[in-house]
């Protein structure tokens, strides 16, 4: 059922391969020839020799698609959407046992940009070495994300979002800590005011020269941006 | 799309040149007493799709999704081109250009959910409501898409539903019922003034409500399948799925059990070390000794119902699905699925996700491999009548995004 081996002991050689052509209206394989000159490639029929298609070599990446070529993927090309009325979706079938001979006479006879399993993202995965250059970068690209992306994304979601949603969220937030999980203190008033003091000398110490953000003296809104930055690293300041 | 700038270099038209052997609109030939049966052959290897699965990854982080679609296809066209039937191997045909859009509308659909259920708890709803609503659409579109664009000896697949109607009747019923399940629970809550009494019928609502869902379930699933399966085509040939409803339940209960046996072996364990460690070691070593087994628990709760309801129901649904031409079957072994899964989710946790091809791969080659197909026609010489039409590519996608399991 599948293409005969009238390809050659040397595919190199030989200009043209033997497929089976699909027409996409019907199950029903022919035996054709794919075959390259200097200036195009044609499909012609192994029985009769008539030539069915001709595509000029420069038009040939966007009128087929090759297959990438895994260990024992089908070797198919595709005819795209651009190929001639009657040809789209049509499709050529390498047999399974002309696999390897078939990558040879790609390679070889079709133009790389025509080729898919040319293309860089191809070679990278085809080959161990490519796949740990790509892992490699991998790991960089989530690192550097995670110690650049994130805070970039931070500081630009900030500052898109209107200053009022953002006081409402904060707001909502406070409210909703202060009346579920919040409960007035049982402490004596002299045990509150003490924790208070150590806290606010603790606040102090973090600040030695600037005063700590006031609730009651919310910057302007063109200040904001300042605002918002986070303050200069301190040393157990934050997990 | 269409470029007629090539005719001249076309010298016979391809129906032209067609051998006059009267295969044109041929009417499907009469069963034949043999019956032809061939198995589905996987060559897809772990290591190449590794590969393949890493080169993604960096390609998808590095453009923040708009990848994803290229991804995708190369990914498809691996396990297509892979997934040998009668010495040919299906392909997809998808362009990734087209899929895109499907990418952005997926993306501004989620951005704007997101941002509505940051702003309020009813915009989020609101927001939900509507995404239900298109969903049915999405999946009809992907379906439409996927089955469009995968061919086998060359000729298209189509997904045949016609209209909205259809896919709407699948998808409005289990919505309507988790919507009058959350109706229960917020009136339910609302309605008792006494906090105990409250406690108590809500309890008594939710456990109503769990109990209408896992009854219905099998049925929406039943529902949803027979939609599938009865609209696959290929060429001239359409395929039914005859399976009973009470099959399908048959599954779905007997995977229950599964989940409470599971239950029923870890809780007692559980219970058990609770008392028998010394009082004095306190609450920590309790835990140290209680937490490890819990995860076990969850781990295998994870994975055994779920292989369990995957093997039985391909067997179930691929046994049942074809016509009087041809027929599938499904032969997976139930304890081997099994066990592939527990080790390819061990394999997962030590390698920290780098197995995840691998167990692709060993998944789809037990599934695919068991599934044989049975004709009575020769399926070398059919045509087809009704071509597949382009299908939007959009839907696809945006279907993929929101987790929608296509695959067939």
């Amino acid at each position: 059922m599948t293409a005969m081996s009238a390809n050659g002991a040397s595919p190199q050689q030989a200009k043209a391969f033997a497929l089976s052509l699909f027409d996409g209206r019907s199950s029903q394989a022919r035996p054709v020839l794919l075959q390259i000159d200097e200036h195009s490639a044609q499909i012609l029929c192994r029985q009769t020799g008539q030539n069915l298609l001709k595509i000029p070599l420069q038009k040939l990446h966007k009128q087929m698609r090759l297959p990438e070529g895994y260990a024992k993927g089908a070797r198919i090309i595709e005819l795209t959407q651009r190929a001639p009325l009657d040809w789209q979706n049509a499709q050529l079938h390498a047999a399974p046992q002309d696999r390897e001979a078939f990558d040879a006479w790609v390679r070889t006879n079709i133009p790389a940009q025509a080729n898919a399993s040319a293309s860089l993202v191809a070679r990278a995965q085809q080959s161990w070495r490519g796949v740990a250059v790509a892992f490699a970068l991998l790991l960089a690209s989530l690192v550097g994300l995670y110690l650049y992306g994130l805070p970039v994304a931070a500081r630009g979601i900030t500052a898109l979002v209107p200053w009022s949603a953002d006081e409402a969220i904060g707001r909502n937030a406070l409210e909703q800590i202060d009346g579920r999980w919040m409960k007035p203190s049982k402490l004596s008033l002299a045990d509150q005011t003490r924790i208070r003091e150590r806290f606010l000398a603790g606040v102090k110490k973090q600040y030695p020269k600037d005063t700590p953000p006031n609730p009651a003296r919310i910057p302007p809104i063109r200040n904001r941006p300042q605002r918002l930055r986070p303050a200069r690293r301190h040393h157990g300041d934050d997990g | 799309m269409i470029t007629n700038n090539s005719i001249l270099s076309n010298p016979v038209p391809l129906t032209r040149a067609e051998p006059a052997s009267g295969t044109q609109a041929q009417a499907l030939p009469q069963p034949g007493a043999k019956i032809d049966s061939t198995d589905v052959e996987f060559t897809g290897t772990g290591g190449e799709y590794f590969r393949i699965w890493i080169v993604n990854l960096l390609l998808i982080i590095v453009t923040f999704g708009i990848y994803l679609p290229w991804a995708k296809v190369r990914k498809l066209k691996y396990f297509y081109n892979n997934t040998h039937l009668d010495g040919h191997a299906l392909d997809f045909h998808g362009e990734p250009k087209k899929m895109l859009r499907g990418t952005l509308i997926a993306g501004v659909l989620f951005a704007i959910y997101n941002a509505a259920s940051n702003f309020s708890a009813v915009a989020g709803l609101i927001a939900l409501a509507v995404l239900m609503a298109i969903a049915p659409l999405l999946f009809r579109a992907a379906m439409r898409f996927r089955l469009a664009n995968t061919s086998w000896r060359g000729m298209r697949m189509r997904f045949t539903a016609e209209g909205v109607k259809g896919v709407y009747g699948v998808f409005l019923p289990p919505i309507i019922v988790l919507f009058v399940f959350g109706l229960i629970l917020g009136l339910s809550g609302s309605l008792a003034k006494n906090p105990t009494a409250g406690f108590r019928v809500f309890g008594l609502a939710m456990g109503v409500g769990f109990l209408l869902i896992l009854g219905t379930l099998p049925y929406f699933f039943w529902r949803l399948k027979q939609y599938q399966h009865n609209h696959y085509a290929w060429g001239p040939l359409k395929a039914e799925l005859r399976s009973p409803m009470i099959d399908t339940y048959s599954v779905f209960f007997l995977t229950y059990l599964w989940v409470v046996l599971t239950a029923l072996f870890f809780i007692p364990v559980m219970w058990s070390l609770m008392p028998s460690l010394p009082q004095a070691s306190g609450k920590a070593l309790q835990f140290l000794w209680i937490l490890p087994l819990f995860f076990v628990f969850l781990i295998v709760l994870n994975i055994l119902p779920r292989a369990y309801i995957t093997a039985q129901m391909q067997n179930l649904l691929w046994s049942r699905t074809g016509n009087r031409y041809f027929r599938f079957k499904s032969e997976l072994g139930v304890a081997a699925f099994i066990g592939l899964q527990f080790k390819n989710y061990f394999l997962i946790a030590i390698t920290f996700g780098l197995y995840w091809p691998f167990a692709v791969i060993n998944t789809l080659r037990m599934r695919l491999q068991a599934i044989s197909l049975k004709t009575r026609i020769p399926l070398d010489k059919l045509t087809d009548a009704a071509r597949a039409r382009e299908n939007d590519a959009a839907g696809d996608m945006a279907a993929d995004i929101f987790g929608f399991d296509v695959g067939m």
